[in-house]
């Protein structure tokens, strides 16, 4: 079963052209996924298992927040799912971490991917106004750039 | 009933300190639904009522249609699609929906419909997915948590 999503979420959501078996194989190694979640951001570490490690920078943010968020791999459930630990680095306080699920879902002969920044409910008092941030400030450029990567290959491989 | 929302949707979302009957005073008139949802594009017409019709211009464009939901204080639901509308182009549809959350209202709004919407949907759902911001949203809590 899929983590649950709660209501107060952040989602982005793309349609690609190809199986979940195919798109996966863009999370399979640490090469793979940089070459798309890598951009707007720079990846870390991505240990793409349960119980490994995922960071990111992503840059000054004029001094409110770290420069890194990220943390540990709490479902990596191949072709379906990854789910990891969302928070700054070092921690800023907050209740309990948020988390980044990516979810693939086999749709009208593709699959649709969708990532989720969510458990805003936990962080605390804070919680609905991070969400404001997080929901104005996401946007899809990695899951654009998952598209053209699994769409381009699959042209340029029919087989 | 609630509309249903396919799977392929586009979806922003905010929490607003107040209750749905106060947010959704938003949504009464045209003046009031006007200061937020007519920011960002120019909102033409809007009749309050099931039946009633909803257009805007977002240049060089009009977009609208009919108003197929006017659930007090839950749910807004409207036809999107082009003004005139072209042969063989459905309109999609656009939900917003006001749930109680946390002792105050979580607004959703949705863009959906597009596997109904033609072959060229999956890219109407990118240039959706990434044209939408949370600009009306931003508002609409702005309004409400701040006063007129």
């Amino acid at each position: 079963m899929g983590t649950t999503i709660g209501p107060l979420a952040v989602r982005r959501s793309v349609w690609i052209n190809a199986s979940p078996e195919r798109v996966w194989r863009e999370f399979e190694s640490f090469e793979r996924f940089a070459a798309w979640f890598g951009t707007g951001h720079e990846l870390i570490t991505y240990e793409p298992w349960e119980g490994g490690w995922v960071e990111i920078d992503c840059g000054p943010s004029g001094g409110k927040y770290p420069t890194r968020f990220g943390g540990k791999v709490v479902v990596f459930d191949p072709p379906n799912e990854i789910t990891f630990e969302d928070a700054w680095i070092p921690d800023i306080g907050w209740d309990a971490p948020m988390l980044l699920t990516l979810r693939l879902t086999p749709h009208l002969d593709g699959t649709h991917v969708e990532l989720f920044v969510h458990r805003f409910e936990g962080l605390g008092p804070t919680g609905p106004d991070e969400h404001r941030g997080f929901e104005g400030g996401w946007t899809t450029l990695q899951l654009n750039h998952l598209k053209r990567i699994v769409e381009t290959a699959a042209a340029a491989d029919p087989a | 009933m609630a509309t249903a929302i396919g799977a392929i949707n586009v979806r922003r979302s905010a929490w607003i300190d107040a209750g749905p009957e106060c947010v959704w005073q938003e949504f009464e008139t045209f003046e009031r639904f006007k200061a937020w949802y007519g920011v960002g594009h120019e909102l033409v017409v809007y009749e309050p009522r099931e039946g009633g019709r909803l257009e805007f211009d977002s240049e060089p464009y009009r977009f609208g249609g009919r108003i197929r939901v006017f659930d007090p204080p839950r749910e807004l639901t409207f036809e999107d699609g082009y003004i005139p509308r072209p042969p063989g182009a459905p309109a999609l549809l656009i939900t917003y929906r006001l749930t109680p959350h946390l002792g105050g209202t979580h607004v959703e709004f949705f863009v959906h419909g597009f596997e109904a919407a033609g072959d060229a949907w999956p890219d109407r759902l990118e240039g959706l997915e990434k044209g939408w911001t949370t600009l009306q949203l931003r508002r609409l809590q702005d309004i409400v948590e701040g006063g007129r």
